[in-house]
């Protein structure tokens, strides 16, 4: 009688195994982090020649320097705007479309294509649509609201645009999930709660969303991933960070730092930086699911 | 300054094409400013024959003509001249940097202006005066000859250079009751504005007057007035520590651009747009525009097409006086990996000589629309009656010939170029969101002379 689930006699196999994969994650993932960690110690002149080694100089200019701390402050608000409106909005319209009876797959697909496109081409489109002098949006809200839109002067109102932007561009990935997680739930608890009376907005918010938390916490990781590093392509094709720098976020920063300045010892630093804040909020972020998620 | 290239629609149609073998012929053999290399009768030692390679990020109408002129150097040279087209002027940088950080970069790379101290600085460049030998700097245009040049050397082979111009709807002008500005342009802050204004109420046009908001439509005003941009003689004399912001003529630039925008007399182009500010011409939303000379055929062509008349003039200046203008465009530099053997030397040497040479360089202005940088081109386009069928091409010309060599008019020596500019730009951008002007300069030169500190 042998033991059917030993495939395996010997422990060599492990290393052997595992060796494409940690190869892979050194030769891409390990060595250039620790490339960036050398790098951010350097500070190099003229197109990224003649590096010299400064310490920790990087890090001490970036934290005294009003603009870094002004690109912080932009991040956090495009991060929370963007993460909980993506939510929000997501869920709301993947609860329409979960209910509606007829054609559901046109209002599906409707709310899925904004992901499919590529950002640089949301962003190009987007662009068009709410351009201050030609843009259809733009143009409809100045007439219906004699509001003056002028965003490629106003920093607050250029803010406002790339995070509809990014919400908009965001927000079919998120109805995939919700609709996924919408369908597995059972159609006996949405029966009983209906025989009991229970209203459409208690039914989603009492019934439906404690059932969804597990998607919900991966939502939440990653749309914040989204909105920290995929909406680079956003900004750079609609403000290219301004005016007045008010859609600096951190990562558009990094890029010009890095690769229009050569200065790669800021940018290094700045990768960094991005790499801590982003790890705590999701260490915070699933901390704080493991408390209030239900697994099954 | 991406914006010069791709806006251009060749002269080439207007010109009338030059055979290449007609070109060929007009050297000739009395090519005697090439070096000894030219000598054709001996096959070895000196005059052996070398390939040069070539980067450079001119494409479209701009690099076939280019291509043309390549091609007829080296039917009437030993040497050959290989180039290609390397993206936009940062890649050809980049692609430059990598190539010369590996040992094996092209010989000539051209360059935009704001990356010729970077170059130097570097370490990866030779001046091109040492490749080319004795140069004869008189023969050149003085707005040319010294913006390239630092501490005597020639870093950079002027080729592609232009400078900013304004452009007039005589339609426009003629509706507005102003007077004809082929007679009478207005050249300061204080006439412009009047015209703009002016265009505004009398005719439908939304506004008077746009221009692009780019540094280099900044630095021409502070050239204009004589004032230097950077402190140590603009970096000529170490490297600079500050800007000069806190001037007088500082608060009039920003102060009157700020007051146009105000007043709705200044189209708002968005940052860094001179692509937009063309089409606004073009669409006849602006009755005055200024934007590079290096687009007059595009807009000229435009317009002809759209049905009204046009015509080009100085630039505009904050005061009467004009001290000079500053370029752009790119430049040829040398890579100091490139040159294996003295035949190279001697390959790149011949090939700029007679890019510069006068009958090449008179067609080189009448294709593309590139300032002449050879004084005795300017001989053989006024032999031709060029400026006087072509009057549209005589201010850029002149600006560049009549400039002053004085620090204010020279290239800005500073590193990091690209970021400075940006924070320069940034100024702009807080004037018009509501900044008062004294308080955007202070902050935008508190910004910029910290980068300038950390750079030292």
């Amino acid at each position: 009688m042998s033991d059917r689930r030993a495939v395996f006699t010997t422990k060599w196999h492990i290393p052997l195994l595992l060796a494409p994969t940690v190869a892979a994650l050194f030769a891409f993932q390990y060595v250039p982090a620790i490339q960036a960690l050398r790098l951010s110690f350097f500070r190099a002149r003229a197109f990224g020649q003649n590096p010299e080694f400064v310490g920790l100089d990087n890090y001490i200019h970036l934290f005294t320097s009003a603009a870094y701390h002004n690109s912080l402050t932009v991040t956090v608000i495009f991060t929370l705007a963007v993460v909980g409106m993506t939510m929000l909005v997501g869920l709301w319209v993947s609860f329409m479309i979960y209910r509606v009876s007829s054609n559901k797959t046109v209002y599906m697909i409707a709310a899925i294509w904004p992901y499919a496109l590529p950002p640089a081409v949301a962003g190009a489109i987007l662009m068009f649509l709410f351009h201050p002098q030609v843009g259809v949006v733009s143009v409809n809200i100045e007439n219906l609201t004699h509001l003056n839109i002028n965003w490629q002067v106003k920093g607050r109102q250029a803010l406002i645009v790339v995070i509809i932007a990014s919400i908009w561009k965001g927000l079919g990935f998120n109805v995939i999930f919700f609709l996924a997680a919408l369908n597995k739930i059972p159609r006996s608890l949405t029966e009983a709660s209906k025989l009991d009376g229970v209203g459409d907005l208690n039914l989603l918010r009492k019934v439906y969303l404690p059932l969804m938390t597990p998607t919900l916490v991966f939502l939440l990781v990653m749309n914040t991933i989204y909105a920290f590093f995929s909406t680079f392509a956003i900004i750079d094709i609609m403000t290219r960070g301004g005016p007045t720098n008010s859609t600096n976020i951190l990562i558009y920063n990094l890029y010009v730092d890095s690769f229009q300045y050569y200065n790669l010892g800021s940018g290094s630093a700045q990768s960094i930086i991005l790499f801590f804040i982003v790890a705590a909020l999701m260490i915070v972020q699933l901390r704080v699911s493991d408390r209030y998620g239900h697994y099954g | 300054m991406r914006h010069e290239v791709s806006t251009r629609r060749t002269v080439l149609k207007s010109a009338g094409a030059v055979s290449a073998l007609g070109l060929a012929g007009c050297i000739g053999d009395d090519d005697d400013d090439g070096t000894d290399s030219g000598d054709d009768d001996d096959g070895n030692g000196n005059g052996d024959s070398a390939t040069v390679e070539f980067w450079h990020p001119l494409g479209g109408d701009v690099g076939e003509i280019l291509d043309e002129f390549v091609t007829d150097f080296n039917d009437q040279s030993d040497h050959t001249v290989e180039h290609s087209q390397q993206g936009n002027y940062n890649e050809v940088l980049d692609a430059t940097m990598s190539a010369a950080n590996a040992g094996d970069p092209p010989h000539i790379a051209m360059i935009g202006p704001g990356m010729l101290y970077g170059a130097k600085e570097s370490g990866l460049f030779t001046p091109v005066s040492e490749i080319v030998g004795d140069v004869d700097y008189d023969q050149f245009a003085s707005g040319l000859v010294n913006f390239f040049q630092i501490e005597d050397e020639f870093w950079a082979w002027p080729l592609n250079n232009s400078t900013t111009i304004n452009y007039y709807n005589l339609d426009i002008y003629e509706e507005a009751g102003l007077p004809d500005p082929r007679d009478d342009p207005p050249t300061t802050f204080e006439e412009v504005g009047d015209h703009a204004a002016t265009i505004v109420e009398e005719t439908d046009v939304s506004n008077g007057i746009s221009f692009n908001h780019h540094q280099w439509f900044t630095r021409q005003w502070f050239a204009l007035g004589g004032q230097t941009l950077f402190n140590n003689e603009n970096g000529h004399e170490g490297h600079p520590t500050e800007i000069n912001l806190d001037n007088d003529l500082a608060t009039e630039i920003w102060s009157w651009w700020g007051d146009l925008y105000d007043e709705g007399s200044y189209l708002y182009p968005g940052r860094r747009d001179g692509q937009a500010v063309n089409q606004a011409f073009i669409s006849q939303e602006v009755g005055i525009i200024a934007s590079s000379s290096a687009s007059i055929a595009g807009l000229f062509e435009g317009a002809e097409d759209a049905g009204f008349e046009i015509a080009s003039g100085p630039y505009l200046a904050p005061q009467e006086e004009r001290v000079g203008q500053v370029l752009g465009g790119g430049a040829l530099a040398t890579p100091s990996d490139g040159y294996e053997s003295d035949a190279h030397r001697a390959a790149a040497a011949e090939f700029l000589q007679w890019m510069s040479s006068p009958e090449i360089q008179a067609e080189w202005h009448k294709q593309t629309g590139y300032i002449p940088m050879h004084v005795d081109a300017l001989d053989l386009l006024e032999e031709e009656n060029w400026f006087e069928e072509r009057p549209e091409f005589s201010p850029a010309v002149d600006a560049m010939f009549e400039s002053e060599d004085v620090p204010a008019t020279r290239n800005p020596m500073v590193d990091p170029f690209g970021e400075t500019m940006d924070l320069l730009d940034d100024v702009f951008e807080f004037v018009i969101d509501g900044t008062p002007v004294d308080e955007a300069l202070a902050n935008g030169k508190e910004d910029i002379d910290s980068v300038l500190g950390q750079y030292s």
